[in-house]
């Protein structure tokens, strides 16, 4: 693993099985992620973000589930490859090293649990922690996402909470156990937009002061440039384009990144038609001989057809997958 | 622990307009079929104008309907059941000793059934389209579709078939027999429950073990047992307890056959014969009875939602 | 691509599993045979023959013996069916045609005529169906059609519940907004709209409930409230049987299994149509056998461009 990097996902695939048959839902995903930085990730729905990260805790359903690559992931025990952990060790990590934020907090949490010990168990599981260390320490948590008065809400039942107190739930459980790395997935896409600004203010100062690397999904852009160091673009099930965040603002490579850009309303956009991608992104039944993105893109030629572009490396922060990418620059 | 008691309270003078209006239907219910009740008081006997003139006077059987039916209800609150149409005994006294064997029918078909139904329903759920999975399931389809008269049927055909000696069928004389009686027919209808609970059981764990806080608890890094057991289990519980009133219902229900089968001296025998027969006062008092032993239980059945859910309160 | 959505699309829902399809054939048989009974019988069901009283089964001429007093067991086992299924289908009937506008009408309007009824129905439904049955059979008077009817009532309140938190989430669903702004009549988002999205539901229970009313009714015929001789259905035959389970247990033995496999090949149905609807419950092919299906279904497809 290269220094500074927390997790490296190499050539990641995930192939979920359902009752229509596989979906090959991530084809081969490269991402890099550094220690105490937040990590966009953005996309459509379904082109296999969620999907992606999931796969890093082993979240998903083991039998319906195949995983090839490496996932590379610094734990406080050292380096480990998590793709072929077994489910103990991956108990380990889960919840300690790794935490995860989930997108629909009403549902994501057992709804007939007392909050506060939601998160006392997973203190007393996790750090071994005795029945009144854990509530202390939970309440504590409590009070340091902004549940108050702590000693009240601890007792309370998700079915008793506003949408945005349980997603401070949420993130007080994920942090408990001070993570090195907190997956954020979609966390205020559920939410309306106040709640949401305080949900995203709390991640980001609860994140410099603890220095945790965040992956952060979502397919809102602006969340991304507010929050985010560097981000990284999926469309169908890969890694289309990576950078820092002014690098995918301002010099996007990748037609789809650009469109992307392009169909977010900006301020004195008044009077025109918002931009949109036209098409649907493919469904992920089988693996891709060519460019996924080719029957919606306006650069394509036949030699998208044909083959998968490689990933090329710009600099060390930027990388695109795009056999076009210099007209797409204007270089050409 | 106070409010438990006044829940209960509650619900049991709820239990009174319930009892009052099914009573009032019941009985008026009865009074519109064309059974002349003096024929039937009368039986074998020699039907003189005499004799029927006695009758209709002894029994009020002349007196308006509703008058009738407040009078029984007088008798009733002060512990007058009235008296059987066929021998002219005491109702009070003749049920009295019949009940045992149906309460313990039913309590302990219950019980049994609810705790293997729970059991069975979760390794079921947790061995979810594997062989174990499947045979239990058949094993459940198999009882929840068949009605437990027919096992008993054919448990009674073969158990008279290889074990002639074994006196499983009519009365007892003390509790050990009272047990030996039982435990068949107890079983049996336990089997009934066993499987229309153990089927919610399991289709309800298996929902729980795919809902989104069961993937939260597994991010939480917590064991399989205290994901199975502790989230997913605490949650399938719920409409199994609802379920579980209904299954008690055809407890009730079932005992009456079960009881005529067996030749059991419960109530079952002597409710049969009293429709058959037209003998009203009686099915009064066991349809009313039975009703009792059915609200008490959906009570007990309320009471423990209540504590397994924190999201019903007690109102 | 097409060609592999069309694929896809046929290994979504599968109704017919081979469950399905053995209860399916199980139950057109019992149906064909109920239907034809007259016709298939080989002797009147209800003509005596003293001098062949309790013949033993699969003896010449009676493929299942003969009762007491002679009467061919197979015959009247095939009429019993007839009864049995016919007074079912009547139950059934009855709470559909009562059951169902009620729910949906409550479900539909709410308000106070809905409480007005749910009130009644949980009264109603306090009691154990069992016993509810019995009071009205003792209340109609012991006979095929009291017995009926009792069920009738039975199921009804139960058929009305079903119909009414049906049509309560579906009356939310966009297009019923949509009927409304258009201005259709209740009657018709009823009917027209909402009915059919409620339907196969709705069909699974009745498939159920068949089979509940044939054991139901075939309880009250064995207890003698039911079906009166020298009528028989499965109940009466069971009752019949039981008597004489010393001497002849057949006659016990084959309306016991006739019922049990009606009601196990209907459970097996009603089920299979539930797990059609509810994509949860469906079975998933693991990826081992998934992909030896993929493989066979390409070497058949390159075979056949072979050829």
């Amino acid at each position: 693993m290269k220094e500074g990097n927390i997790l490296e996902i190499k050539d990641l695939c995930v192939n979920l099985m359902t009752v229509r048959g596989i979906i090959y839902a991530v084809q081969g995903v490269n991402l890099n992620v550094k220690e105490g930085e937040i990590h966009g990730i953005v996309g459509e729905s379904g082109c296999g973000k969620s999907v992606s990260t999931k796969a890093v805790m082993k979240l998903h359903d083991e039998e319906k589930t195949e995983y090839t690559g490496n996932i590379d992931f610094l734990s406080s025990k050292g380096e480990v490859d998590i793709v072929p952990l077994n489910k103990k060790q991956m108990r380990e990590i889960k919840g300690k090293d790794i935490a995860m934020i989930f997108q629909d907090s009403m549902t994501a949490l057992n709804p007939i649990m007392k909050a506060g010990e939601q998160i006392a168990e997973q203190l007393r599981a996790k750090l071994g922690l005795s029945k009144t260390d854990a509530k202390k320490r939970a309440l504590e948590m409590f009070e340091k996402v902004g549940i108050l008065p702590a000693e009240k809400r601890y007792e309370q039942y998700p079915f008793e909470m506003s949408g945005g107190m349980l997603q401070r739930v949420m993130i007080a459980m994920a942090l408990s156990c001070e993570p090195k790395l907190l997956i954020a997935d979609e966390p205020t896409t559920a939410l309306d937009v106040t709640i949401q600004a305080q949900i995203l203010e709390l991640i980001k100062d609860l994140q410099r002061e603890s220095k945790t690397s965040v992956i952060f999904i979502t397919h809102d852009l602006g969340v991304i440039a507010e929050i985010c160091d560097s981000v990284s673009v999926m469309y169908a099930g890969r890694v289309i384009e990576t950078g820092t965040v002014v690098e995918i603002f301002d010099e996007a490579c990748h037609p789809y990144t650009k469109a992307l850009l392009e169909s977010n309303p900006k301020e004195g956009d008044q009077g025109e038609y918002m931009k949109t991608i036209s098409g649907a992104p493919p469904l992920l039944y089988e693996k891709f001989t060519g460019c996924p993105y080719a029957p919606r893109c306006d650069y394509a030629t036949e030699e998208c057809q044909g083959a998968l572009p490689e990933t090329v490396v710009l600099n060390a922060t930027h990388s695109v997958a795009c056999h076009h990418y210099k007209r797409v620059r204007g270089e050409e | 622990m106070k409010e438990y008691v006044k829940y209960i309270g509650k619900r049991i003078i709820a239990m009174i307009p319930i009892l009052l209006i099914v009573s009032f239907a019941i009985f008026f219910l009865l009074r519109l079929s064309s059974t002349d009740e003096a024929a039937v008081i009368i039986g074998e006997r020699q039907a003189t104008d005499e004799l029927k003139a006695r009758v209709t006077q002894e029994y009020g059987l002349d007196k308006p309907e509703l008058i009738r039916y407040f009078d029984w209800l007088k008798g009733v609150v002060v512990g007058d059941f009235g008296k059987d149409y066929d021998s002219g005994q005491d109702i009070g006294e003749l049920i009295s000793s019949r009940i045992p064997v149906t309460l313990g029918l039913v309590l302990i078909s219950s019980a049994l059934g609810l705790t293997f139904a729970i059991i069975l329903g979760v390794i079921s759920a947790l061995h979810r389209n594997k062989p174990l999975d499947t045979g239990i399931s058949l094993v459940m389809l198999f009882f929840c579709s068949v009605p437990s008269f027919l096992v008993s049927v054919l448990v009674l055909l073969i158990l008279t078939k290889f074990i002639p000696g074994y006196s499983f069928i009519g009365t007892y004389n003390n509790f050990g027999e009272f047990l030996q009686r039982i435990s068949v027919p107890a079983v049996i209808m336990a089997l009934n429950q066993l499987a229309l609970l153990g089927r919610v059981t399991r289709s309800s764990m298996v929902s729980q073990l795919q809902a989104p806080y069961i993937v939260t608890a597994n991010a939480k890094g917590l064991t399989d047992k205290d994901i199975t057991y502790k989230h997913a289990f605490h949650n399938a519980v719920i409409p199994v307890l609802t379920v579980a009133g209904m299954s008690f219902a055809n407890a009730i229900g079932g005992t009456v056959l079960i009881e005529q089968i067996f030749s059991l001296p419960g109530i079952g025998g002597l409710l049969v014969s009293a429709v058959q027969g037209g003998n009203y006062p009686v099915v009064q008092i066991l349809v009313m009875f039975m009703l009792i032993v059915y609200l008490i239980m959906s009570l007990i059945v309320d009471v423990l939602y209540v504590v397994v859910d924190p999201r019903v309160k007690l109102q | 691509m097409k060609a592999n959505v069309k694929k896809r699309k046929s290994n979504n829902g599968v109704f017919f599993t081979l469950p399905v399809i053995v209860s399916g054939v199980i139950l057109f048989l019992i149906l064909a045979s109920a239907l034809l009974a007259k016709v298939i019988a080989p002797y009147d069901p209800e003509a005596t023959d003293y001098s062949a009283s309790l013949t033993r089964a699969f003896s010449a001429g009676h493929l299942l013996g003969t009762d007491k007093i002679g009467r061919d067991l197979f015959s009247r086992l095939l009429c019993g069916a007839q009864t049995s299924i016919f007074n079912a289908i009547l139950i059934v009937a009855f709470e559909v045609i009562v059951g169902v506008p009620i729910g949906m009408v409550c479900g539909y309007f709410g308000g106070r005529l809905d409480d007005l009824v749910m009130r009644v129905w949980d009264v109603v439904c306090a009691i154990p169906s069992l016993l509810l049955a019995f009071v009205l059979v003792a209340a109609f008077g012991k006979g095929t059609y009291s017995g009926v009817i009792a069920l009738g009532i039975v199921y009804t309140p139960l058929t009305a519940k079903l119909a009414r938190s049906l049509i309560m989430t579906e009356k939310s669903a966009v297009y019923v907004e949509a009927c409304k702004s258009l201005g259709y009549s209740h009657a018709r988002i009823m009917f027209v709209h909402i009915l059919p999205n409620i339907v196969t539901t709705m069909i699974a229970q009745f498939t159920l409930d068949i089979g509940s009313a044939i054991t139901a009714m075939a309880t009250l015929s064995y207890l003698g409230l039911g079906v009166q001789a020298p009528k028989a259905d499965w109940g009466t035959l069971l009752k019949d049987g039981m008597s004489m389970l010393y001497l002849n247990p057949v006659l016990l033995i084959a309306p016991a299994l006739a019922i049990m496999i009606t009601a196990i090949a209907v459970n097996v149905f009603s089920d299979g149509i539930q797990a059609y609807i509810d994509p949860g419950q469906r079975k998933m092919p693991t990826f081992k056998k998934y992909r030896k299906k993929l493989l066979k279904s390409e070497t058949l497809k390159s075979a056949e461009g072979a050829a």
